[in-house]
């Protein structure tokens, strides 16, 4: 047994020692490789630079092609890097000049053979940038894209074509969302519903049932931050639906987001749930809601026995200006301590 | 008499010997398993952007827990340098925990606190709180007074005030990246309904050139105990904790950051007191309950550096560091002993907890007495020349290995420092590392779990240094 | 026209863009890295403008608009904010910014919105 153990030891000793000294060489060799790649990269990128800045120095500031027609094969790559970086401080007509550049300079046709590529990495690079590049030329290839098996290369195609300034192009984006029954990344999801139409966002709320409970929730989310007036009376149902797994704090917080006085009374009724979490939402979502009209139910809540449903309420109070601070200052002589002492706390942050 | 003796020490070198090649081989699992895990993130990061989620509406608010007790001038800086954070909405809790010092004057006096009437609710007890203060010159900034009770009682403390739904804690004289927070809460929303915890690398910042609270540049430190500390969390954070993090058995995010959904923490009863390794403990009862409650949940660990903390420089205070932190693995092996060996609670309790019992708690004492034998085996020449290249092998070149390896993939994915001339130091303190540093932290690993045994509970001091900006 | 503008930006890349362009159309350019090279520049130079970057906090943009309410008041300063921080946006005016310009930036709205406050 112990002979075993130590010739088995002998053994890898030998093989771990070359192995080692190959580890070394091969951490050197790598580090300096890098280092001078990156020196080289920096150099050429900076020559372009100087170049395509001062293009912009004339007035108007116009993009000529000469100078970043390279002869290296090895530039393209640093070129089009370059003229992204730039591409995305600007907006507006300086923009559709960077399109024409990287359309006559080849860049949106290479990314169009890289949607291709087997490593799903550089087809979602590929997809990205066709995005920030803004060309038409490429929504053909991006509609394809969004048949991807990959959850990221999906996202970054269903952008790239809402990022192309062309409302037609971003029609099978809504479809292929309503086809997309399961994401392992829901954010993919909210980014997407942040981008629909009117249209886009009735086809949605139609397949809506179909979802699982993630998508859902990203979904109601999403409809929050839309503001779309679609929205509440899509929401409100959900919300008195007692047998929905959805959870209620999200469509709550939503519906607070929307600014649609029509949640307000759903929500007042809300305010007696026997949930601390729904009533700390609810009140939360009124004081969004600027709902003065139930200002009296709110400030029963001052009382309530959990710590942060009365401080939302007394939140809620405080943003709703002159009417508030009445509710608050009568609220100072209460009975409950509690009440009192958070109605002073947010009277002093008032003033 | 004398051949039993020789024969018994035999079978424990030979053990000794399984034992080395057992952690080794855990070892070369790990590096393969961060090594893909490392690549996958950072291929995501070429195209994700971080713009996106700072502008996103989706992304939840946090609440910064910022432990302080007899912190004087540092705490400022501290402060500010988090006012400055790249983050949507979030808001940082100080707790004064009954300094003796004048923190909370220095404090008072920079921000323009003003005490408040909101009084601190009780949802996870802690000791009194004095007062609450709000400033006029941050609008997020909330200092709470309360008397001394230890880190993890002022962490609950500061939990309870927090407003947002995720907290996270972090030391006062750690440095935390500016978009750190950003980064760490990717997971959160990508997966809201599952993810709970989250942690990130955490670097050592002896050696980087800070300004205004700032990592400005990355340098490898020039004392040969911090070198081979850097070394060290290269192999355990980058290794260890990826690794485990795939397996979805995560033990230990470090406390200096690790970002936790706030209904979970207070649900669990908030970080322990019992224990000086709350923040690991913390982990193991959030794994506990829920289990416990059916739910399935994930905790991991991005490989992306998001914060820096300062490195004991004298050995005196690393031993003491290394001490506290085998107490408190035993302490969290002592107090969770149910899920040793128990399948209910899946990845950590058959692979983690024992991992770590072996290896970490009992290992320490394995492993001296492996040196300390071995030596012995040299001196009374029992040992054969074949057990001593065996020895030597598994022990020293296997350990260089493995924090060559560590130091590879270091350089592969994350590149933090990018001198060529840093290189070689490196590799030097690979090797060195084995001769004398390996055996003296073997003994202090030893003597935690020894003191474990014996009941210390004490933290022992740390002396700041602040971070020496190097020019 | 010949007024000179201050840019406090931190990006290298964004602070040489903006001085071009703004060169192109006759105006004279100060740089400033961050927040206290920027009031250095104030009180040495004298810009008739500053156009401020409030979006990585680096450069501390709300510190040195403050000082700048304290010290200089007359002094335009426009703000350069991402798309979403309206609750930066609202401090900044507050705080006593003229204008604010939100990037990605179009070139001809930074100019006329800079021409308006100059003048």
């Amino acid at each position: 047994m112990h002979e075993f153990v130590h010739e088995l030891v002998l053994q890898s000793t030998a093989f771990l020692s070359s192995f080692l000294l190959l580890l070394v060489v091969a951490v050197f060799a790598e580090k300096i490789l890098r280092n001078t790649f990156q020196r080289y990269r920096r150099r050429r990128y900076h020559f372009y630079e100087e170049k395509l800045l001062a293009q912009f120095a004339e007035e108007p500031p116009r993009l000529h092609l000469g100078p970043f027609k390279s002869k290296h094969r090895r530039d393209f790559r640093i070129i089009e890097q370059l003229l992204l970086d730039y591409a995305c401080q600007f907006r507006g007509s300086i923009r559709k000049e960077f399109t024409y550049l990287f359309e006559a300079l080849g860049y949106v046709a290479y990314e169009v053979q890289q949607l291709k590529a087997w490593r799903w990495w550089v087809r979602a690079q590929a997809a990205k940038r066709l995005g920030e590049m803004g060309s038409p030329q490429a929504t053909i290839a991006l509609q394809t894209a969004l048949a991807d098996r990959n959850e990221e290369v999906w996202f970054m195609a269903a952008k790239a074509l809402t990022q192309i300034d062309n409302k037609r192009a971003a029609q099978p984006v809504y479809q292929s969302l309503s086809q997309r029954l399961h994401f392992g990344n829901v954010s993919y999801v909210f980014e997407v519903v942040m981008q629909l139409d009117s249209e886009g966002l009735a086809s949605l709320l139609a397949t809506f049932p179909r979802y699982n409970t993630a998508m859902q929730t990203a979904v109601v989310r999403a409809l929050g931050e839309l503001k779309n007036p679609q929205a509440t009376p899509f929401l409100l149902p959900l919300l008195a639906d007692g047998q929905h797994h959805l959870a209620k704090v999200d469509i709550i917080t939503a519906l607070g987001r929307l600014g649609d006085p029509r949640a307000i009374q759903p929500l007042r009724d809300l305010l007696t749930n026997a949930s601390a979490e729904i009533r700390q939402s609810a009140v939360q979502a009124l004081g969004r809601l600027q709902a003065i009209e139930v200002a009296d139910a709110i400030r029963s809540l001052l009382d309530d026995p959990d710590y942060w449903v009365s401080f939302r309420a007394g939140e809620a109070l405080a943003a709703m200006g002159e009417l508030g601070r009445k509710n608050l200052h009568q609220t100072l002589t209460s009975r409950s301590a509690q009440a009192s002492t958070m109605a002073k706390y947010f009277l002093a942050k008032m003033a | 008499m004398q051949i039993f003796l020789t024969q018994s020490l035999r079978t424990f070198n030979s053990f000794i010997l399984l034992y080395f090649i057992m952690l080794n081989l855990f070892c070369v699992f790990f590096f393969v398993v961060a090594l893909i895990y490392v690549r996958r993130y950072k291929q995501r990061q070429r195209y994700h952007d971080l713009r996106a989620t700072l502008q996103s509406g989706n992304t939840p608010g946090i609440s910064i827990l910022v432990p302080a007790y007899n912190e004087g001038h540092g705490i400022i800086e501290c402060v500010q340098a988090l006012s400055r954070l790249c983050y949507p909405q979030f808001q940082m809790v100080v707790v004064n925990d009954g300094s003796t010092d004048a923190t909370l004057e220095n404090l008072k006096q920079s921000f323009g606190l003003h005490c408040t009437s909101r009084r601190c609710p009780n949802t996870i007890p802690t000791k009194p709180v004095r007062a609450i203060y709000e400033s006029s010159l941050l609008p997020n900034l909330v200092v709470v007074d309360k008397e001394n009770g230890g880190k993890a009682d002022a962490l609950n403390a500061a939990t309870n005030v927090a407003v947002y739904p995720l907290v996270c804690s972090v030391d006062a004289d750690s440095i935390l990246e500016e978009d750190g927070p950003l980064r760490v809460v990717v997971p959160f929303i990508e997966d809201p309904q599952r993810v709970v915890a989250v942690g990130g690398i955490v670097g050592i910042a002896n050696g980087n050139l800070v300004e205004k609270g700032r990592v400005v540049a990355i340098r490898f430190p020039r004392p040969f105990l911090v070198r081979v500390q850097v070394v060290e969390y290269l192999r355990a954070f980058l290794a260890g904790r990826l690794g485990w993090s795939f397996l979805k058995g995560v033990l230990i995010i470090s406390g200096v950051f690790c970002l936790v959904k706030k209904t979970f923490l207070q649900r669990c009863g908030g970080f322990s007191k019992e224990t000086v390794g709350e923040d690991a403990e913390l982990i193991a009862r959030l794994h506990r309950y829920l289990r416990e409650q059916d739910q399935r949940y994930r905790i991991l660990f991005i490989p992306d550096p998001i914060c820096w903390t300062e490195a004991p420089e004298s050995l005196t205070l690393l031993a003491r560091q290394r001490n506290r932190w085998q107490r408190g693995l035993c302490e969290i092996l002592w107090m969770h002993r149910r899920m040793l060996f128990n399948p209910r609670y899946g990845v950590l309790g058959v692979l983690t907890l024992p991992f770590h019992l072996i290896f970490e708690a009992l290992g320490a004492c394995l492993e001296f007495f492996g040196y300390v034998v071995f030596g012995i085996s040299v001196a009374l020449q029992i040992a054969g020349s074949d057990f001593v290249v065996a020895f030597l092998a598994v022990s020293v070149l296997a350990g260089t290995l493995i924090s060559l390896s560590a130091i590879l993939l270091e350089e592969l994915t994350l590149r933090r420092y990018t001198r060529v001339a840093d290189l070689p130091r490196m590799i030097w303190v690979c090797l060195a590392e084995n001769f004398g540093y390996r055996q003296l932290h073997a003994y202090w690993r030893f003597r935690g779990t020894i003191d474990f045994l014996r009941g210390k509970k004490a933290w022992g001091e740390m002396q700041h240094q602040g971070f020496v900006a190097q020019k | 026209m010949g007024k000179r503008i201050l840019i406090v930006e931190d990006e290298e890349q964004m602070a040489r863009l903006l001085s071009i362009r703004l060169q192109a159309n006759g105006y004279e350019t100060i740089m400033a890295p961050d927040g206290e090279a920027a009031l250095e520049k104030i009180a040495t130079e004298s810009p008739d403008l500053v156009l401020l970057d409030v979006m990585m906090p680096k450069v501390d943009g709300f510190e040195v608009l403050r000082r700048l309410g304290e010290s200089t008041p007359d002094l335009p300063v426009i703000l350069l904010t991402a798309r979403c921080q309206e609750a930066d946006v609202v401090r900044g005016l507050n705080l006593g910014a003229k204008d604010y310009i939100i990037k990605p930036f179009s070139p001809a709205e930074l100019l006329s919105r800079i021409a308006r406050c100059v003048r």
